[in-house]
Order: structure tokens, then sequence, then C-alpha cells
């Protein structure tokens, strides 16, 4: 897996030596999102021929639920904690 | 909010024509999905080097706006390992692998799909899209109670793109910057959280 990094970093240089080209932005993304429903078909492809894991999508949904509920609240008060720590009191500094 | 639609389309299909018996085997080959990830993380790599913003952000970053993404990281980290409590068969380091993906379901459910398997690949595509969806139908209220950053938390890696018109409906266009910043940083560490999560933990 350490191979999926190396492509991100690879990209990531490509990218960033070829970021004036405009046609790359517009040839990239759409390459991008065909990629991302293909792949996420042949999830669903390899989900679909495990019986198992059929049965079991209502439960795993609850879960995702209340794990996106556990990350947003989370980051939330987090979000609210930094909030509070460094931007209001910059805000009352340029006010003075 | 179509895009997701679509996205979860090709996810339905996929499962309906797996459930079917007409499947030509290569569809099923893991090597398949393996090299489609490898493009897709070169093509995100792209995105992010070829933005114009990420790198004029680097220039004018100020220590407020670095420690955005390391807030969100630890509130994320924290939030999901609490409610994995309430989840009997969901362990911490699942339950941070999936939190590990901000929201970013293509990357984070493809990578723990080829780690960990289906089951909690598709846990983590599951929550991750309902991480992006809840923060576009409630940032309004995510600003109401938690200030102006919290969308931008909410939305983790997706700040960047897909969420960040409501950031800049609901906490200002002068919250833009912070939230593209916050959502490049986000989108490198998927993969980078991701993999050590399930490999080391």
């Amino acid at each position: 897996m350490i191979k999926v990094l190396g492509f991100m970093a690879i990209g990531i240089l490509c990218g960033f030596l070829l970021r004036h080209k405009d046609w790359l932005v517009n040839f990239i993304t759409p390459l991008f999102t065909c990629s991302v429903y293909l792949l996420l078909f042949l999830i669903g492809v390899n989900i679909g021929v495990n019986k198992m894991l059929v049965d079991r999508l209502g439960v795993i949904g609850v879960q995702a639920f209340v794990l996106t509920l556990g990350s947003v609240l989370g980051s939330s008060i987090m979000a609210l904690l930094c909030y509070r720590l460094f931007f209001n009191k910059k805000n009352k500094r340029q006010n003075k | 909010m179509k895009g997701n639609i679509i996205i979860i389309g090709f996810f339905i299909a996929g499962i309906l024509l797996g459930l079917s018996l007409y499947l030509p085997d290569f569809l099923l080959n893991k090597d398949l999905s393996t090299y489609i990830l490898y493009i897709l993380m070169f093509l995100v790599g792209v995105m992010v080097g070829a933005d114009k913003l990420s790198f004029s952000i680097i220039r004018e970053v100020k220590f407020e706006i670095l420690v955005v993404p390391i807030f969100i990281i630890v509130g994320t980290f924290v939030g999901v390992s609490i409610v994995s409590l309430l989840l009997d068969d969901i362990n911490l380091k699942g339950a941070l692998a999936v939190g590990a993906g901000f929201g970013y379901y293509s990357l984070s459910s493809i990578i723990i799909t080829e780690m960990e398997g289906e089951a909690l690949g598709t846990l983590a595509l599951l929550a991750n899209i309902m991480r992006e969806i809840f923060t576009l139908l409630f940032a309004p209220i995510l600003v109401m109670f938690f200030g102006k950053l919290a969308p931008i938390a909410s939305g983790g890696a997706t700040s960047m793109d897909s969420t960040l018109p409501v950031v800049r409906k609901y906490s200002g266009t002068e919250y833009s910057i912070i939230s593209v910043y916050s959502g490049i940083v986000l989108t490198i560490l998927v993969p980078i959280f991701v993999t050590f999560i399930l490999k080391y933990l």
C-alpha cells in the first residue's frame, strides 16, 4: 500500500509541474470522476456476490450513521475550541 | 449532491450485477481494482498539485490556519473512538480507519476494501458519504452551534471542493482559504492515515 502513496506523490509532482496547462484540469477531472464510478461499481459487484454482506447492508448503514455522528460532532467540537483559541482573539484585536 | 447520487447509483448497479448470475469473471479480479486505485491516486495527486490555490496558500499560511486540520483530525479520531464503544462489532482500529476517510469516501473505501475486505470498506463508503451529505445539509446548524470553522471540520477532506460552497455561504467567503487549505491537507493525509492505521494499529 506504500505504492498507493507513491502514485499520489508522483501525481502531485506532475500536477505541480503542469499546473499552468489549462487542458490538464479539463482532462483530469472527468477522468477522475470516471475512475471513481468504475471503482465503486467494482466494489458494488464484489459486495453483491457476497450474500452475507448483502444481508448485513442495513446494519452497516446504521453503524455508518453512528460513526458519522461521531466524526462530525467530534471535529465540530474541536473546531469550536480552535475558533475560540485562535480566531475570536484575532478578530477582537482587529476590532480595536 | 448530483455527483453523490450518480456515485451511489454506480455502487447499487454493481451490487445488483453481483447478485445476478450474469457476471463476467474479470469483474471479480482483484488486480483490476488495484490498478484503477493506482490510477485514481495518481489523478488525485495531479489535481492537488495543479490546484492554483494550493501553493499560493502555503505562502500565506499563518499559525492559526495551520492548526485547523490538526484540530479536525484530533476531533474526528476522538469522536469515532467514543461512538465505536456503542458498536459491538466495530473495533477501535476499524472505527479509526473509517474516520480517517475525512469524508473522502471514494479513496478511503477503496483502500480499506483492498486492505481489510469489503465489510469495512462498505462501512467506510457509507459513513464518509454521510459525512459529506451531512455537511452539505446541516452547515448552517453547525455554524450556529459550533462556530464558523465547524462546516470546514465536518466537511473534512471535502472542504476543498464539494462542500466549499456551503462553507462560503454560511461561514463567509473569508473562510474559503482556510477551507481549501484544510481540505487539501486532509486529502493528502487520507491515504496516509488509512494505510498506517490498518497496517500498524
